[in-house]
């Protein structure tokens, strides 16, 4: 005899409403389980003749009943399971729920281990099998029933131990037929939704134990409450108001009838004080009148068939074995309707909505790429409605609160501003400057970079076009514009932390996250010492980590498959690549952001949908890179170019400090730690997703930090410390938000204990963390000088005597324009006949020259010369400016001050005690004659030597005194040569092959001369020479093609959102519209309120 | 877990923060010697001051180019004088040698009155130095040029009396006007003069400073030079005439126009930064010879010194120490002379260190006279910068050779041998000595080394032959126990050339010359530090 034999009989009852979609993998579920005496019940109740081809090709050997449309499905199943006999226990099924193939088997081992009366499997979502939709389910002693799970949680196999539980949802229950019988199977007057908790709570006061199997996994796709099952004549079922108050008075009815006389005068009170708050809750909410109704109709409609009602408690009061003081016991504490309402306000749209955007996706015959294992084949139908239906509602927000905080801040943000915005901005750092207008900004970047720096670059930097827009749309005022590209990331930061924070649901958490943005000392550092690429990625970092959040489809964000991102992801792109035109080294930047949220994701266990963060940042990156080419390809050899303007290491700060981003004169003092207390609440209380959040954020805040702390120590080329600190204190400010949402959420959790002074913690935190910002508005200017480094000298013209260089030699960072090149521990660039050009907040990718000035320096620091003005005499050097204090560094920390005040042939001038000023008392102008008449040893020479030897003959060379002719300006123009000597050569300050000349109509060759020079010997008879800057023609093909790909992207991502916003409105008006067969809302609170609906 | 892991990098964090220092490591800004050449160099500047043209004036100035290198050497010179007057010419250094300016105008006299001079010197290449020789009647003087101009210079000791005078030269190498601002402690407490405010040295210039003209009849006299715009260098000359014999030194007018008893001449490049430890290899005690310490404190809190005696050959030990106490803007006053631990015919090295961490500024002063056959004035200011390689200035047998005034042989008073080479190891060298000496019996030329470190120097005097240090003919190597000093006579007939001091240890040099009659007068100077 074979064990099918031996192993007792379960029959399936399946209640059936028609042929729909998903029966057939129902179906097919029962048929492949391996449980070896297993018979099954179909009772149809749809009215549908072709449901009986259905059930005989998908299961054949099952029995197929038929009762009138319309019927409930606690009546079909009471019906049906009258005809079962000589069976120990009946597995009642939904038609929308597919069991693991070893289910029936599992259940009905638990069921005799745990001497079980109802025995229910763990369901999980349709179609993401790792995620729990319900683990049995809770109810309080009002008989409130709510999940013991998060609805989308991830199944880690934190559930898998059997237990009793309070309900075993009815979507699949084992039930012993003897126990049945009992109880009179479905209550008639339960009806549903309800059943499920009238007849558990029935069954534990005959003394039946209620367990839930977790090792049998059942899917559940709950077509009822999401709207997509339908009655005889198309009809969706059951709107959600009705739904709601069926539900309440089927609750109120299950009370009535369970409870004893005792307990129910202690219950009806607190019921009918329920009823009243509920009215007046939805009264203060104005809300539709049904809702405020709502609750006084469940009561009076719970009382409506006193006779019915009456015998129910009596067949019911007769089975008790237990008291209510056990069952107390067994039911949770406190309210889950209030606990519902916190989440309701909170999860609508998010988890939920996420798995509703997943379904979506299924049921739109998409395919989910993560965590596809275990899925069966999609659903055919679609759900009409139900695609983006909730997710395109935000979290509800009070708009008052955000009016009152964004005016808060904003009115900090002016008054902290106020003398900034009265005058002009000062040349401090890489600030923008004022000198030139707007039109040298367009010039340059059409034209290509002048002859003002050491190096070059092969293409102007796009930034100048994004800067030469600002200046277009300020019509042309530079002074405007300027306030604009500086201070307007004081205001976008905050901004965008408000749109990245919206998904945590909390508004709180959301004006918190705001504020302790606007709060940082990142841009108010930044600005202090005019680290312009810092305020730039201060105001780009929340905008970026918002859309990476975004892209990665975690919860609470909407999950969206690729193929329907690009959009999204092309938007990021350029964003990137615009943050990137001003402050290069956010394309590195980003693909660390994208690496930080995987391992973040890793940590709590979210490796699959983790890959999606990283994948999105490096597909933003690339189309950044694209967006700038062909300027970015530059970026990629030159480690000076990527950063702009490092941070040496005269930068470096300690862990604490980089804890409170103090990076300047802002952030000292204990109250700094507020942020990161503030960030660390999530970590303590944060369950979920908001776990998850956390986790992630803080990995992002570490890995931008740790790059600070090790960078600034000079490991590795490091940008400013704020562009790098700002992805860190925009995820710390996230995390704040998510820190909101825990405390709203998962607190109510928790036992009373420590946790439960989060709230006042996290709020103490968020205040303190505020205060040091409003001490610093006070300033009027953030700390930033009165006057820069244009009050410094007044730099004489250059045309008159020819154009010059102004080396600017500092810190790392101090000094007004990019880096062109490091010796020892300062920075160095050149500019063009006095303050620097706009073009050159962009390091060139070529050092050129760099290197010879930097040799130079060395040398002049080893007190190897005393002559450093003649040295840099070759590179039209006619100015030395050293900024010193303050923002810079003090004098002390500059060795190379005092090797400057050693070169006998460098002048101090300039009265700013911030800034040291020597003038070169040999300098040549950029282009000069050099008579060939002068004495020999003035004549450069023409044949390369090594550097030390060419250096030390070009100190013995006074090019001052032999110097003869100075041509002039340096824009192309021609000149004359006045004197005819048998021989004169044009010198140039510039590399060879930088610069063409012709001398009267033909193209004389350039020589390499004097290391970093060229020289023209200009033939016999000239008298008509003309200089031009060679390769501006690639330059503008290379602007035309930037314009036309910009373009291109821009319309199509625009094409793209506009379609978008298309099917959003198209989706409102059928929410709006009168219901239809294919329309119906989703009732999320269904879900939420655990009851097993489908 | 991810809680514990994020704490777990957040301590490791701050305790790794906690001990890392943020940045670079504060140091303590060293102090730059006033006249230290490169050893390896595009080019070094020289800037000398403090002599009068070599054919005219009370302090005839020759400059000496000393070539440490393996290569010839060009260099620039600008002769100015305190009149305007200027004059460029080129000098080569052979290899290893030396060569020697005479300070003056080719063409013509420098300008009216002392024709007091200057010379602003580019040598276009390393290892390489620049020394003034003052050869006045009164003495012969040897001092390293400046090789940096500064903001503040300091001087501590000086004397305008009936047959004293004293000129501060500053010298200014830069293109543009500098204008230095001079106030001075004297025993009348602090004076400054206005004529002595806003003076101003031309670019290129040279201006010259007599003190008598309104610090009259002051004994003691320590100078600040503050340069409010630009920078200078700064040298004091001082000239002691031989009063009159018989003549009442303390003035014929109830003491109050005083005169010096003993002649001389001195030259001294001033300090550029107090400090708060100073050292002199050499101190000496015997009988006609006054040793004082002076100490300047130009500050405004009072210092607190400490004068500590390292005698030689007792392992390093003090001989003895005292207590000193400056005020703030003062002067004091240590002589050696009757000390208790200064024990006569020994040698020994002296160190003052500040207590309380003022910074101050101190010479040594020597004064012999009869019947120590060490005769004349000698100042040196404090060293606080050990090396390893030392280039020795100008020998002042130099410049009595430039003058035609080498003596005939005399016989060397008894006790003068004694008095130097006490407590030298090698009593060959001192032999070796003693010999050149009677070769050339018109000086002493000494070479004295203190090294403060804890492990025994080994030192070598050489010269640059074909590329190669080369020890020089009659010396050999010398070793200087740990935390002691030693004094090497040399030969004098090495004044040609470019002479290095190489020693394994880091060591403070300075080198000393003695004349005896006739060519009286002592030199005291420190070596340039090959850097």
């Amino acid at each position: 005899m074979g064990p099918e034999l031996t192993a007792p009989g379960v029959v399936a009852v399946v209640v059936a409403n028609g042929p729909t979609p998903w029966l057939d993998e129902a179906l097919a579920s029962l048929a492949g389980q391996d449980y070896p005496n297993l018979s099954v019940l179909v009772i149809d109740v749809g009215g549908d003749d072709a449901i009986a081809d259905r059930v005989a090709t998908m299961l054949p050997g099952a029995h197929l009943a038929r009762m009138p449309a319309g019927t409930g499905f606690a009546d079909a199943a009471n019906k049906g399971l009258e005809t079962v006999e000589q069976v120990a226990h009946v597995l009642i099924c939904h038609d929308d729920v597919v069991l693991e193939p070893d289910a029936v088997q599992l259940l009905l081992e638990e069921a005799y281990r745990s001497n079980a009366g109802l025995t229910c499997p763990k369901f999980v979502m349709w179609d993401a099998p790792d995620r729990l939709a319900s683990v049995g389910m809770g109810a309080d002693r009002l008989g409130v029933v709510h999940q013991l799970v998060e609805p989308g949680e991830l199944d880690q196999g934190q559930h898998d131990a059997a237990r009793e539980v309070f309900v075993a949802p009815s979507g699949a229950v084992l039930v012993r037929t003897d126990l049945w019988r009992a109880l009179g199977g479905f209550n008639p007057g339960a009806g549903r939704p309800g059943e499920d908790l009238d007849l558990c709570w029935r069954a534990q006061l005959a003394g039946a134990r209620v367990v839930v199997a977790p090792q049998a996994r059942a899917r559940h796709l709950e077509a009822r409450s999401k709207g997509l099952r339908c009655d005889g004549a198309g009809k969706a079922l059951a709107k959600r108001e009705d739904m709601s108050t069926l539900s309440e008075q089927h609750r109120l009815r299950t009370l009535w009838t369970c409870y004893s006389a005792q307990y129910l005068v202690l219950v009806v009170p607190v019921v009918l004080a329920f009823t009243f708050a509920e009215s007046l809750w939805a009264l203060s909410h104005r809300k539709a009148a049904r809702d405020v109704l709502g609750p006084f109709a469940a009561l009076v409609g719970s009382v409506r068939a006193p006779r019915s009602l009456w015998a129910a408690r009596r067949r019911t009061q007769r089975l008790r074995r237990v008291s209510d003081r056990v069952m107390w016991k067994a039911q949770s504490r406190g309210s889950a309707r209030l606990r519902i309402l916190v989440r309701l306000r909170l999860e609508r749209g998010h988890e939920l909505a996420w798995a509703a955007a997943r379904a979506a996706a299924v049921l739109e015959g998409r395919s989910t790429t993560d965590g596809a294992a275990g899925v069966a084949e999609p659903v055919k139908a679609k759900p009409p409605a139900l695609a983006g239906a909730a997710l395109a509602r935000p979290a509800r927000t009070n708009w008052r609160y955000t009016a009152a905080t964004a005016c808060a801040v904003v009115l900090a943000l002016f008054i902290g501003s106020r003398n900034v915005l009265s005058q002009p901005l000062p040349l401090v750092g890489q600030l923008p400057f004022l000198g030139g207008g707007v039109g040298p900004w367009w010039h340059e970047w059409w034209s290509g970079l002048g002859p003002g720096g050491l190096g070059g670059s092969s293409f102007a930097p796009p930034g100048l076009l994004f800067m030469g827009l600002i200046g277009a749309v300020s019509f042309g005022s530079t002074n405007f514009a300027l306030h604009v590209l500086v201070l307007g990331p004081l205001a976008l930061g905050p901004l965008g932390i408000y749109f990245a924070a919206g998904r945590f649901g909390s508004q709180r958490g959301r004006l918190a996250a705001t504020v302790v943005y606007a709060a940082l000392p990142i841009p108010y550092n930044a600005l202090a010492q005019g680290h312009w690429a810092g305020l730039i990625g201060y105001a780009a970092s929340p905008w970026l980590l918002g859309g990476l959040c975004r892209l990665g489809g975690q919860a609470p964000y909407r999950f969206t498959h690729w193929d329907g991102a690009w959009a999204r992801l092309i938007s990021l792109g350029l964003l990137v690549a615009l943050a990137a035109s001003l402050a290069p080294a956010m394309l590195l930047l980003v693909p660390i952001i994208g690496l930080a949220l995987l391992v973040g994701s890793l940590l709590t266990g979210r490796h699959q949908g983790g890959l999606r963060f990283l994948f999105a940042s490096l597909i933003a990156t690339a189309v950044a890179f694209v967006g700038l080419l062909p300027w970015s390809v530059g970026l990629l050899g030159s480690s000076a170019a990527l950063s702009s303007s490092p941070s040496g290491p005269a930068h470096a700060l300690s862990v604490s400090q980089l804890l409170r981003l103090q990076t300047g004169p802002f952030g000292g003092g204990a109250l700094a730690w507020a942020v990161v207390a503030a960030a660390a609440v999530p970590l303590f209380i944060g369950r979920s997703w908001r776990m998850a959040w956390a986790a992630r954020l803080w990995v992002v805040a570490f890995t931008c930090l740790s790059l600070a702390w090790a960078g600034s120590r000079g490991w590795f080329p490091m940008p400013q410390l704020e562009l790098v600190l700002a992805p860190a204190g925009a995820a710390l400010a996230l995390a704040v938000a998510v820190g909101a949402a825990a405390v709203e959420v998962d607190l109510s959790g928790f036992r009373f204990g420590w946790r439960q002074f989060a709230p006042a913690f996290g709020a103490l935190a968020v205040v303190a963390a505020s205060l040091p910002f409003l001490s610093w508005v006070g300033g009027g200017q953030w700390g930033l000088p009165g006057t820069g480094a244009e009050a410094s000298f007044a730099f004489p013209s250059g045309s008159p005597g020819g154009d010059y260089r102004v080396l600017w030699v500092g810190a790392a960072g101090s000094i007004p324009l990019a880096e062109q090149g490091t010796s020892g521990g300062v920075a160095f660039g050149t500019s063009l006949d006095g303050l620097p050009l706009a073009s050159q907040l962009w390091a060139p990718e070529d050092a050129g020259n760099a290197q010879l000035v930097a040799q130079d320096l060395r040398w002049a620091e080893g007190n190897e010369t005393t002559a450093l003005g003649h040295l840099l005499a070759s590179l039209a050097v006619r100015y030395v400016v050293v900024p010193v204090g303050g923002a810079a560094t003090s004098e002390a920390d500059l060795p190379v001050l005092s090797a400057l005040a050693r070169q006998v042939d460098l002048v101090p001038v300039g009265t700013d005690s911030s800034y040291r000023v020597f003038a070169n008392a040999s300098w040549v102008p950029l282009f000069s004659v050099i008579d060939g008449g002068a004495p020999s040893g003035a004549v450069p020479a023409q044949v390369p030597e090594p550097a030390w030897t060419a250096a030390n003959k070009l100190q013995q060379l006074d090019l001052a005194a032999a110097l003869q002719l100075p041509v002039g300006g340096s824009d192309g123009r021609s000149f004359s040569v006045a004197a005819r000597p048998p021989s004169l050569q044009v010198y140039g300050a510039v590399p060879e092959r930088s610069w063409r000349l012709r001398a009267n109509g033909h193209v004389v060759a350039g020589t390499a001369t004097l290391g970093g020079g060229t020289s023209w010997v200009l033939p016999v008879g000239t008298d008509d020479v003309a200089l031009n800057r060679a390769g501006s023609f690639g330059q503008q093909v290379a602007d035309v093609l930037l314009l036309l790909g910009w373009g291109v992207a821009l319309a199509a991502a625009f094409h793209r959102l506009r379609a978008r916003w298309g099917d959003q409105l198209t989706m409102a008006s059928l929410e709006l519209g009168p219901p239809s067969a294919d329309v119906s809302e989703i009732d999320w609170s269904e879900v939420l309120d655990g009851q097993s609906v489908g | 877990m991810v809680l514990a892991a994020l704490t777990s990098v957040l301590v490791a964090g701050l305790a790794l923060g906690g001990a890392g220092a943020p940045g670079r490591p504060a140091q303590a800004a060293e102090v730059q010697a006033p006249s230290e050449a490169p050893a390896v160099a595009l080019s070094s500047s020289w800037f000398c001051a403090g002599a009068t043209v070599s054919n005219g004036g009370p302090a005839p100035g020759a400059l000496v180019f000393t070539n440490a290198g393996s290569d010839r050497l060009t260099g620039s010179v600008r002769l100015v004088s305190h009149s305007g007057r200027q004059e460029d010419l080129n000098v080569a250094v052979p290899a290893g040698g030396t060569t020697t300016l005479q300070e003056q105008f080719p063409s013509a006299h420098g300008g009216p009155g002392a024709p007091w001079v200057g010379a602003l010197v580019t040598l276009y290449g390393g290892t390489a130095s620049v020394s003034q020789l003052v050869r006045a009647h009164e003495g012969v003087s040897s001092q390293p040029c400046a090789s940096s101009a500064a903001r503040n210079w300091y001087f501590v000791d000086g004397k305008t009396l009936r047959n004293a005078t004293e000129e501060i030269s500053l010298i200014n190498p830069y293109p543009e006007v500098a204008i230095a601002d001079l106030s001075f402690t004297t025993e009348y407490g602090q004076e400054q003069p206005v004529v002595f405010d806003g003076v101003v040295v031309p670019a290129d210039g040279l201006t010259v400073l007599n003190l008598g003209s309104h610090l009259r009849r002051r004994t003691r006299i320590a100078v600040t030079v503050r340069v409010r715009s630009g920078q200078v260098a700064a040298f004091e000359t001082e000239l002691v005439t031989p009063p009159p014999p018989g003549a009442p030194l303390v003035g014929s007018n109830g003491g109050l126009n005083p005169a010096s008893p003993i002649a001389g001449a001195t030259l001294t490049l001033g300090s550029s930064e107090p400090s708060t430890s100073w050292w002199w290899p050499e101190g000496s005690d015997g009988v006609g010879l006054t040793e004082s310490y002076i100490v300047y404190n130009p500050g405004g809190r009072a210092a607190t010194m400490s004068v500590s005696l390292i005698s030689q050959g007792a392992g390093g030990g003090l001989g003895g120490a005292t207590e000193l106490t400056v005020g703030p803007y003062a002067t004091a006053t240590l002589t050696t002379n009757g000390q208790p631990w200064a024990l006569p015919g020994v040698a020994y090295a002296v160190h003052l260190v500040s207590t309380n961490g003022v910074p101050v500024v101190a010479e040594r002063s020597l004064v012999g006279s009869s019947p120590s056959p060490e005769r004349g004035l000698g100042v040196l200011l404090g060293q606080d910068k050990p090396g390893r390689s030392w280039l020795l200035p100008a020998s002042p047998a130099l410049a009595i050779k430039m003058a035609g005034a080498a003596a005939p042989p005399v016989a060397l008073p008894a006790q003068a041998l004694p008095l130097r080479v006490f407590g030298l190891v090698d009593q060959a060298l001192a032999g070796l000595a003693a010999s050149t000496m009677a070769a050339q019996p018109s000086g002493q030329l000494w070479l004295e080394a203190l090294d403060r470190g804890p492990k025994a120097a080994v030192l070598v005097v050489g010269s640059i032959v074909r590329g190669r240090l080369v020890t020089l003919p009659g010396t050999r190597p010398v070793v200087v126990p740990a935390g002691e000093r030693e004094g090497i006579l040399l030969p004098v007939t090495a004044s040609g050339r470019a002479l290095v001091v190489s020693s394994s240890e880091a060591v403070l040099v300075e080198q000393d010359w003695y004349g005896y009659q006739p060519a009286t007068g002592m030199s005291l100077s420190p070596a340039v530090l090959l850097g």
